[in-house]
């Protein structure tokens, strides 16, 4: 009888005693959605979050509703400085009522200048703190990465979700892949670029958010930024061309535009004097979605005409980001990586010390095999 | 405890019963009076003199009790007119002049006593030393109705009543088998409750009849009002929380268990009827479920088990992941929860315990209201709950959500005894869900499940067939075959005549153009 006591009160202490220690409630955490990291002065890192406000996103009961007290968007940004990211946090967290909580932030944006300046560090805190997610997408900005926070697209309700859907849709690099990437040999890291904009046309200090050239790496820094037709290349590249549509002209001001639906590259490769000599095979198909000269794609002969404008223009992309990320010595492709798991007894003795010098003359081959399956409508087609 | 030792050892007090080892005397008036002393103060027990040609006799019954008309047909008058002699025996009374059609003859006064309450008639004649008892019970009561906590939708429309011959012989209407064994007893030291222990001879295992006799034997008490009382008594776990007995008010899930080999106890004066042993599973069967198209109800089976966990658990899971585990909550549904919030003066943990508290009340607070009334509390509930207390900000919108799906969760159980206990456990695991985040309701739910397994109903597992898993009566748990396919009966119940069916029932008729068909 005495131990059925003992025994009680001590499971009653464990109770009381050991429950509810790290027990938070909803409103006193401050929900970080995105997080910014500049370059500042002297070694030390601009840091930015951006956190929604509960009381102004207009939940049901809640008795805010409606902007907040400037007008905007219904979220805010918070800024500190510090030499790591944690001193930057804590810097940040000295002016906030709810304790920063990092679990739910879904993308990272570093400036550009931060970017050339290297982003292992930054990374690997990412990786290190367990609040924070590896599939959290990184992204590189032009420009300060506050501003891209500060931005208030229409579409969503803070500029966070709008960045992350179009990563998502985008090349979908997180922080994990982009780590992975680095620490590859012979591949480096591609991550897509954003800016602000304005809704019709480019403006550095407009509100909504455009994505459309990635930053390339070399190493943990930013080597170069990719223009419109190089961003094109990339995508074929890293097969993320699913699932967008491609124009191309087929004679002078008329276009014709393919959803792609189906996108694959091979890469074989041949030693040539000791030497790698690669063949790259892009396989496309597609859906006719626009079809402006009104030819009839059904006629064997035009099919031709129209699919090799198509693979032209699509093996010159390639070749254009190629040719661009090798005067640079960067391998955007990865084809020193390819050799390090098909021919690592080669690649460790006889390129891997001098692969970059490689790779300003490698010798790279694309075949495009392009394929319209499908088309929409007809369209309206001319009596011969 | 040493006084709670002290109590128990000390044996209970016989009931004290004034019975009287009297024998039924020739003389009419001699017994009269014995029994007037006996029915002292009773005003409702009749004795009826009357002399039929020059025979003094009298008849005893209890006003209400019986069927007056009856007694009047076949007895009284034949009585009168066609005695005859004064050469009467009970024997002759009985075979020649009374027509009614259920006679007996005792000569003992207890059991005149006896029979007296149990709404029978008693006729003394004078120089017979023997009593007649008629049965001709009658005297107004509930007739069949449609079971009120049991409705379906396909299906019988017939439910017990409070008589318990009316209740046999629903059953006896359901399977016309002379193996269909019905043992009489009566419990209870001044009710005198008449209970009636069914099984089909060769389908329930000898053993399991016996053991429920015994278990029977052993109750001794002054009264039995519901079947409620005798579960309790004959129940394997008396401190467990989950009924080890089902009780329906249906004939026809009594007549399908027996036909599975258990054993049907039938109380009088109560339309519940108890069935032993009973599983788990057996809480989540409705009788519909045989009836319609089979391929609904392994739906509807599956989403009253997905069900049981939401009403178990939702609560407690919800504590704790917005207490404990925000990283958990899809980024946007966060927000929102915060942003309903973030008016509400209450930790999650009181918010939602007092929505909890208050829907348990508005459910108990319904139940036993007049239909007209009852209205008015589903408006209040309705309003007050579910629309002002967001409104006013006491409770937050996705709170009240939660509590109405796990009181609609928990209505989806069809038999209220499980409800109530899966209802009452999810308090438990919200607490600590506070507590201990995800980690004390997975903790919690697993000493409940550990109990579960634990149990057992007459020798039988709580949770058979799925522990110890057995795949030949699986067929009838979580899904329902279709009844060409349930070839056998469940293993573990039936010993001997395990085939419930010919084998290959599955209907095909000829195709057009085939010869015959195939068999």
């Amino acid at each position: 009888m005495r131990k059925f006591h003992f025994l009680l009160i001590i499971v009653s202490l464990i109770l009381v005693l050991s429950g509810c220690w790290d027990r938070t409630e909803i409103n006193d955490l401050a929900y970080v959605v995105a997080t910014g990291v500049d370059k500042g002065q002297k070694q030390r890192y601009r840091f930015s979050v951006q956190v929604p406000l509960p009381s102004s996103l207009g939940g049901a009961g809640s008795s805010g509703g409606g902007g907040g007290t400037s007008g905007e968007g219904p979220f805010f940004v918070a800024r500190g400085t510090g030499r790591n990211l944690q001193e930057g946090m804590e810097d940040i967290q000295a002016r906030l009522s709810r304790e920063l909580y990092f679990a739910h932030r879904r993308v990272l944006i570093i400036g550009e200048e931060q970017a050339r300046a290297g982003i292992m560090e930054i990374l690997n805190s990412v990786f290190i703190q367990p609040q924070s997610r590896l599939s959290t997408f990184l992204i590189v900005s032009k420009g300060d990465a506050v501003k891209l926070l500060k931005a208030e697209p229409k579409m969503e309700q803070f500029s966070a979700e709008a960045i992350r859907e179009m990563a998502k849709t985008g090349s979908d690099q997180t922080v994990k892949d982009v780590m992975q990437d680095i620490d590859r040999p012979g591949q480096e890291a591609i991550v897509p670029l954003i800016e602000t904009t304005g809704t019709m046309k480019k403006d550095k200090n407009g509100k909504e958010v455009l994505m459309d050239s990635f930053a390339v790496f070399k190493g943990d820094k930013l080597s170069f930024i990719t223009n419109h037709r190089e961003s094109h290349g990339i995508l074929w590249l890293i097969e993320k061309m699913n699932k967008k549509d491609y124009s191309f002209s087929v004679s002078k001001d008329k276009e014709m535009t393919v959803r792609i639906i189906n996108q694959n590259v091979h890469r074989r490769f041949t030693t040539v004097n000791g030497r790698p000599k690669f063949d790259l095979s892009v396989r496309v198909t597609g859906t006719l979605l626009e079809n402006e000269p009104n030819l009839r794609i059904e006629d064997p002969k035009t099919y031709h005409f129209i699919i090799d404008k198509m693979e032209q223009k699509i093996k010159q992309d390639i070749q254009i980001i190629l040719k661009h990320s090798h005067s640079h010595g960067v391998d955007v492709n990865g084809f020193g990586w390819y050799l390090f798991k098909k021919q690592n007894q080669k690649w460790e003795n006889n390129w891997k010390n001098g692969w970059e010098d490689l790779l300003h003359n490698l010798k790279v081959n694309v075949k495009v095999d392009a394929d319209i399956q499908r088309t929409t409508n007809s369209g309206r087609i001319e009596k011969e | 405890m040493k006084k709670l030792k002290r109590i128990r050892k000390s044996k209970p007090s016989p009931l004290t019963s004034d019975k009287t080892n009297k024998e039924v005397q020739a003389a009419l008036t001699e017994n009269i009076d014995v029994l007037k002393e006996l029915f002292k103060d009773c005003s409702d027990i009749v004795f009826r003199p009357f002399i039929a040609k020059r025979v003094k006799a009298c008849l005893i019954f209890v006003d209400g009790f019986i069927d007056t008309k009856s007694i009047e047909l076949h007895g009284l008058r034949q009585l009168i007119e066609e005695i005859d002699s004064e050469r009467i025996t009970a024997d002759t009374l009985k075979e020649r002049v009374i027509s009614i059609s259920s006679v007996s003859e005792t000569t003992k006064l207890d059991e005149v006593v006896s029979n007296v309450l149990k709404a029978n008639t008693v006729l003394l004649v004078d120089g017979v030393d023997k009593a007649l008892i008629f049965d001709a019970k009658g005297g107004q009561r509930r007739a069949v109705a449609e079971p009120q906590t049991e409705s379906t939708i396909r299906g019988p429309r017939e439910g017990f009543t409070e008589i318990i011959r009316v209740n046999t012989a629903l059953i006896r209407h359901k399977i016309r088998s002379n193996r269909l064994k019905i043992l009489s007893k009566d419990v209870g030291e001044e009710t005198q409750t008449g209970i009636a222990i069914l099984y089909v001879e060769g389908l329930a295992a000898p053993e399991l009849v016996k053991e429920v006799m015994s278990r029977l034997e052993r109750v001794k008490i002054d009264g039995i009002l519901e079947s409620g009382y005798i579960e309790e008594f004959i129940e394997d776990s008396p401190w467990s929380m989950f009924p080890q007995i089902q009780n329906t008010e249906r004939p026809d899930t009594v007549a399908a268990n027996l036909l599975e080999g258990r054993v049907a106890i039938v109380v009088d004066g109560t339309p519940f009827a108890l069935i032993m042993p009973a599983t788990f599973w057996q809480f989540f069967q409705a009788s519909e479920d045989y009836y319609g198209r089979y391929h609904i109800y392994i739906f509807l089976r599956l989403l009253r088990i997905l069900f049981v966990f939401i009403a178990l658990t939702l609560p407690g899971i919800y504590v704790a992941v917005t207490t404990f585990h925000q990283e958990m909550i899809p980024t946007t549904l966060l927000l929102t929860i915060a942003a309903s919030r973030e008016a509400i003066p209450f930790p999650m943990f009181v918010e939602t315990m007092i929505m909890e508290l208050s829907f348990e009340a508005l459910r108990e607070a319904g139940v036993r209201l007049p239909q007209v009334v009852g209205q008015a509390v589903g408006i209040l509930g309705a309003l007050v709950i579910g629309q002002a207390a967001v409104d006013a900000g006491i409770v937050s919108a996705p709170t009240v959500i939660i509590v109405s799906i796990t009181g609609i969760a928990s209505f989806t159980i069809p038999r209220f005894n499980m409800s109530i206990s899966i209802r009452m456990l999810r308090f438990p695991l919200m607490i600590l869900g506070a507590m201990f985040g995800l980690f004390g309701v997975i903790v919690g739910t697993l000493v409940i499940l550990t109990h579960l397994c634990k149990l057992r109903s007459y020798g039988i597992p709580y949770f058979w067939p799925l522990a110890p898993l057995s795949f030949k009566s699986l067929k009838d748990v979580i899904i329902r075959v279709p009844w060409w396919a349930m070839n056998r009966r469940p293993d573990r119940l039936v010993k001997e005549d395990k085939a419930r069916q010919a084998d290959h029932l599955m209907p095909s008729p000829p195709k057009v153009g085939e010869e015959g068909g195939s068999t």
